[in-house]
């Protein structure tokens, strides 16, 4: 069975499977991505620029340039000149600056987005034994947590691109203007590459460490919220804030391990710089001295070489970045490469249904060869209402998930209203099937959104209709707002058979041709439970249904009760005939034990 | 006579229009909201040394970098001077060269420790929020937590701390370094031309504005972003967590379109911040750039009319270079004030929040349980009656049965025994004495509660079974497990006792769940235990062994068992029926199967399901 993996293992910062499968997300805003890389460009020329118009204001300023310096005049114009373009190549820089901030940014938003919706959708579609085995909180990490590190990386990437042309513009402008100077001032260079490497390993365990010991936090924190009511059960608020107090204290030495490896990225660069620019002031002042350059030539090599070192000084943050990329990305698509198996037919059929619900020799195994239903037979006739009861573990709630095709069948098949179940859209057997699920799970909204959740258009004379069947008309009329009384989170105010009874509301305003009915009034008292089946005899008329139970008074009404053991039908008739078949069913019966328990 | 009256009145409007408007905007140009104060009393408080250090760093580092296009110009200047003299010397370069690199030497020193120092206190900021964060979610009552979302809880213990602790280091620091670089740069281009000093510095005032005005708009889109994001996030997490009832349902669709509008609201707030952002920053930039290039053009004028030499104007040229790339990230810097002031909004709230069921550092309570006496015990959630007037008594020698429908108040009773809420009316005496006065966490010893929502911790079994006593030997997990009827399970499983529960482990049926939580519940020793429907899935015959596992002990257990099976409650010495949140009927089982009333009704009903209703 599938699984998703635990932690990130992973440290590389680039991984070409991951990017190539990204590359498609990216691709859709091919338009935005070449402009927003246009005006980055255009910004990095822009920025190179500057420092050239600079140099020629000085040169003139100073009379350096031919013997243009006898008009003062022509000189001033040409400064005037010199301002204009200045001017002009601001307002170039800003508009760029605006442009590819914005352009980049909200296409990290978009691709943020279109990858969280895929895994979103994907998840609708994924197969159910998926969904109940895996922590909902990891699923929520990788949805936001690993979606948020890829766009940050790619936003970074996207700059960091800017940054690398940077780089090249300069080192070509410092080439142009002058061969040996260019080449003295960018000699620091392979020493930067080496220092780098040496750094880079230390400083990938470093970030790695880190990132594990914050998702460890994360998730501890996050346990104890769940589980808080336990928690203070327990008096382990203080036990607990000491284990989450190492976990974050063991965060933070982490952390500051990571922080001091990335800050010693600051003075390698600044000394760096001060080579560079020790090497313009002492060779470029011969040179200036010899009349070899200008003295605007030595200027705007400072200027550059400042900007030069600007973007290797990001570095470290785009690395760490780029390999917390690497690894959410990894889970990204694990997500997404979660098989469905489940799928629609190509041309689904919507006829009639005829109410019946076949069983054909279907064997089913959650795991392997583990299996739950072995060649298992059954025919329930249009308008019957069945019970089933047994064990834990007898497959009774696997019959249910197969008549929803929650799973599809190893073998054999299930056949609804005569036509096999795999010929159906899903929504439409959703339409046909409705369910009371033994966990009655609400939606955070108002009483009516909930019950209104399977048919949004249904009137509400027809909901009070079904609530006055049900009994639920004290209850309703005793909240604060009635039908509009908003619940808390997942209705955590309302006790547990309260919610059960709105399940089961909410399932029969849904007004579907089938029923089934999953341990569904297990936490409400006989005494209510009884007044519910004396409604469900009148809302159950002319549907199929079946009821799912371990306790036996549960069952008792059916038409027909079949007894369930490891995936066999024990048993099968009405209870007054289970009764005198003296099998099972009469002995738990008469023993008084009333129900099939663990 | 008029005209001039009303030429005063309009101006004394214009006045009073100026007036408000200033005042306004003195109001908005205040830095700090008072959650960012309090975010930075942390490491004024926690990082004395490491503020200091920092400061210190931050200002020779500033200083440093100031200094350096003043040698720049200098060499400058000296190579003209040479080159018109025709002294080849190199000797000076040589000086400069040198000079130039112990600066920058000293100043990446400097900046190690700004910059590093700076993280040591976000990231400190960030401990001590989250630690207390922790700790005051632990402590807050049911009430809080009936009422919150669990995402938005965990949410804000990640992205809201992360975003102050952003604020310490990008921020608040980055601010400081900004103003004393720019205010050593201020003396220094001072220095050279008092007119092209100003020029170089006209910039600031600009920037100023504009930014406060960006942190402004961004702190309120902030906050309406967080909040909406806490939205999306429900959205995800209670499809994935409902996961069975939107199949069985099928309402993907429907599902995918409330995502998608959420998120949706979610992308348009993002771009408007984003272009908020760009645009300040864009602005901010702009403003620089043109009073660059006008120091430029007044100082090629000037170093033309030899006002200053080349070289200071190189300076003055390479000291607005410099500030280049800081002033792009005035941007970043407010949007990370902006953040923070939402975020630790945000926070405050939970750590400010009262807790309703408040530790009195109360008497100790160590002594075994005689009685536990409930008195006219009345409940109240918001406006709706849950308990009224509710009396009864139990000892180690009489237990209580409770049941009762749906909604009839039997869960908030059990969880009022152990003071989870606080009683509207009426009082719950142990020993005689008020609960309330008891300190909580001796109180919850001796009373537990076995929660209907059995939660389990993804830990191992051993580790789940001594939940409550985490210093418990073996002997006494094999002891609780073995009273329990779960020890024989555990032991078969591959790796026993060190087997994990939950998504990585073995997954358990809801009756082993049930047992491993009594298990649970017997290692902890307490002395009154509250079953709320909490044996529902165990069968009759194992329940029933385990409750007399637990009357034989011999350490004088109270009895307190909420149920919805007769057989769960007929032999206790005492069963309430509850009804509406009030005692409809009381007795023994046989006199109140003699009474017969609703509770010989619900027995019969189990018994012999044939009758009617």
């Amino acid at each position: 069975m599938v699984t998703l993996s635990d932690e990130d293992i992973r440290s590389r910062s680039f991984d070409y499977n991951i990017i190539k499968r990204f590359m498609p997300y990216v691709s859709k805003y091919k338009r935005d991505v070449f402009i927003g890389f246009f005006f980055i460009l255009l910004l990095t020329a822009s920025s190179l620029m500057i420092p050239i118009v600079v140099k020629n204001l000085i040169d003139q300023s100073g009379c350096l340039v031919g013997s243009s310096c006898e008009d003062i005049q022509l000189v001033k114009n040409s400064i005037l000149n010199g301002l204009l373009q200045f001017l002009g190549l601001s307002a170039i820089v800003s508009i760029s600056i605006f442009m590819s901030d914005s352009i980049i940014e909200k296409v990290g938003e978009n691709i943020l987005l279109d990858l969280r919706k895929k895994m979103f959708m994907h998840l609708q579609d994924v197969s159910i034994s998926f969904m109940d085995k895996t922590d909902v909180g990891k699923l929520m990490s990788r949805l936001q947590g690993d979606v948020a590190a890829m766009q940050e990386a790619l936003q970074m990437s996207v700059f960091a691109i800017g940054d690398l042309v940077l780089i090249f513009g300069i080192i070509s402008v410092l080439l142009v203007m002058n061969v040996q100077l260019g080449l003295l001032t960018i000699l620091v260079m392979p020493l930067m590459i080496l220092i780098r490497m040496i750094w880079l390993p230390k400083a990938r365990v470093a970030f790695l460490d880190a990132r594990t010991k914050s998702s460890e936090t994360t998730s501890y924190l996050a346990e104890n919220i769940n589980g808080i009511r336990t928690v203070q059960s327990f008096n382990r608020q203080d036990f607990n804030s000491k284990i989450f107090e190492n976990k974050a204290n063991g965060l933070y030495k982490a952390q500051l391990r990571a922080a001091k490896l990335s800050s010693l990225m600051l003075p390698t660069v600044e000394t760096l710089t001060g080579i560079s620019f020790a090497i313009i002031i002492i060779v470029g002042a011969s040179l200036v001295i010899n009349d070899h350059i200008t003295a605007g030539v030595m200027v705007a090599y400072m200027l550059l070489v400042q900007r030069f070192f600007d973007p290797i000084r990001t570095i470290s943050m785009q690395y760490n970045a780029m390999q917390r990329a690497m690894a959410s990305g990894y889970r990204i698509f694990e997500v997404l490469d979660i098989p469905v198996t489940i799928r629609d037919p190509q041309k689904p059929l919507d006829c009639p249904l005829d109410g019946s619900i076949k069983f054909d020799n279907v064997s089913f195994a959650y795991v392997d060869k583990n299996y739950i239903l072995r060649d298992f037979d059954l025919t329930i006739e249009n308008g019957e209402r069945i019970g089933i009861v047994g064990p834990t573990g007898a497959g009774k709630s696997t019959i249910s998930n197969l008549i929803h095709r929650f799973y599809d069948t190893n073998k054999g098949k299930v056949i609804l209203g005569g036509v096999e179940i795999r010929k159906f859209s899903q929504e439409y057997i959703g339409k046909k099937v409705g369910m009371v699920l033994q966990d009655p799970f609400l939606f955070s909204g108002t009483i009516l959104e909930n019950i209104k959740y399977g048919n949004p258009d249904i009137s509400l004379k027809n909901i009070e209709k079904s609530t006055e069947l049900l009994g639920l008309n004290d209850f309703i009329s005793s909240l604060d707002n009635g039908y509009d009384t908003v619940i808390g989170q997942r209705g955590s105010d309302l006790s547990m058979g309260q919610r059960q009874l709105l399940s089961i509301l909410r399932a029969l305003v849904a007004d579907t041709q089938y029923l089934i009915l999953d341990e569904a009034t297990s936490s409400i008292d006989s005494y209510t439970e009884k007044k519910i089946q004396n409604a469900l005899d009148i809302l159950l008329k002319n549907r199929t249904s079946i009821t799912i139970a371990h306790r036996l008074a549960t069952v008792r009404k059916c038409d027909r009760i079949i007894v369930l053991n490891a995936g066999k039908i024990e048993e099968i008739g009405s209870h007054d005939e289970l009764l005198s078949k003296k099998g099972l069913y009469s002995k738990l019966y008469s023993l008084n034990y009333s129900s099939f328990d663990d | 006579m008029f005209f001039i009256f009303n030429k005063s009145i309009i101006i004394l409007s214009v006045y009073k229009c100026l007036k408000k408007k200033y005042k306004d905007f003195s109001k908005n140009l205040m830095f700090l909201s008072k959650n960012l104060i309090r975010v930075l009393r942390f490491p004024l408080k926690n990082n004395k040394s490491d503020l200091l250090l920092s400061l210190i760093s931050i200002i020779f580092a500033a200083a440093l970098q100031m200094s350096i296009p003043y040698y720049l110009g200098s060499s400058i200047d000296t190579a003209l001077n040479n080159n018109e003299t025709g002294n080849l010397s190199l000797r000076p370069f040589i000086t400069i060269g040198i000079l130039v690199l112990v600066l920058s030497i000293a100043r990446g020193i400097f900046s190690f420790f700004h910059v590093y120092q700076g993280e040591k206190m976000g990231q400190s900021v960030a401990f001590n929020l989250r630690k207390e964060y922790f700790n005051k979610l632990q402590r807050l009552s049911f009430n809080y937590h009936d009422n919150v979302h669990t995402g938005d809880l965990i949410t804000k213990g990640i992205i809201d701390i992360e975003g102050c602790r952003m604020f310490i280091n990008t921020g608040i620091l980055r601010i400081v370094f900004l103003s004393v670089f720019i205010s050593t740069g201020a003396i220094l281009v001072l220095n050279v031309d008092l007119f092209l000093g100003l020029l170089a510095l006209s910039f600031v005032p600009v920037i100023g504005i504009i930014s406060s005005y960006a942190r402004l708009t961004l702190r309120k889109e902030w906050y309406r972003l967080q909040e909406q994001l806490g939205i999306l996030t429900r959205v995800m997490d209670e499809n994935l967590s409902g996961v069975r009832l939107v199949r069985s349902f099928m309402k993907q669709k429907y599902e995918l379109e409330k995502y998608s509008i959420a998120s949706q609201v979610v992308k348009s707030m993002t771009f408007r911040q984003i272009s908020i952002r760009s645009f300040s920053i864009s602005l901010n930039s702009f403003a620089f750039l043109i009073s660059m290039s006008l120091v430029v053009y007044f100082g090629s004028i000037a170093v033309l009319e030899n006002k200053i030499t080349l070289g200071e104007l190189t300076s003055l040229i390479a000291f607005m270079s410099i500030l280049q790339g800081p002033v792009r990230q005035i941007g970043m810097l407010v949007n990370s004030f902006a953040r923070a002031s939402a975020t630790s909004a945000r926070l405050f709230e939970v750590i400010d929040k009262e807790e309703d069921v408040k530790n009195i550092e109360g008497k100790s309570f160590n002594e075994p349980v005689r009685k536990i006496k409930v008195e006219n015990l009345s409940f109240s959630y918001g406006t709706t009656k849950v308990l009224k007037d509710i009396n009864f008594e139990a000892s180690p020698n009489h237990s209580i049965g409770i049941v009762g429908p749906p909604g009839s108040g039997k869960t908030t009773l059990s969880r009022l025994l152990p003071r989870f809420y606080n009683p509207t009316e009426g009082s719950i005496k142990l020993n005689d004495i008020n609960i309330s006065t008891f300190d909580l966490k001796d109180l919850r010893h001796s009373v537990n509660l076995v929660d209907q929502d059995n939660f389990l911790f993804s830990d191992t079994f051993f580790e789940n079974v001594r939940y409550g006593d985490p210093a418990a030997p073996k002997e006494k997990v094999n002891w609780s497990t073995d009273k329990a009827q779960i020890y024989n399970h555990i032991d078969t499983l591959p790796g026993k006792f060190d087997t994990l529960i939950g998504e990585r482990g073995v997954q358990l049926s809801g009756g082993q769940r049930q047992r491993l939580s009594v298990s649970r519940t017997l290692l902890f020793d307490s002395k009154v235990v509250i079953f709320d429907d909490s044996t529902s899935a165990i069968d009759t015959q194992t329940e029933k062994k385990i409750r007399e596992e637990m009357m034989s002990l011999g350490t004088g257990i109270t009895l307190i068992v909420i149920a919805h099976r007769i057989s769960s409650v007929m032999n206790l010495d005492e069963i309430l029926y509850l009804d509406s949140g009030e005692i409809v009927e009381r007795g023994s089982h046989n006199e109140l199967i003699k009474l017969n009333g609703r509770y010989s009704e619900l027995y019969n009903m189990q018994i012999n399901p044939e009758l009617k209703v």
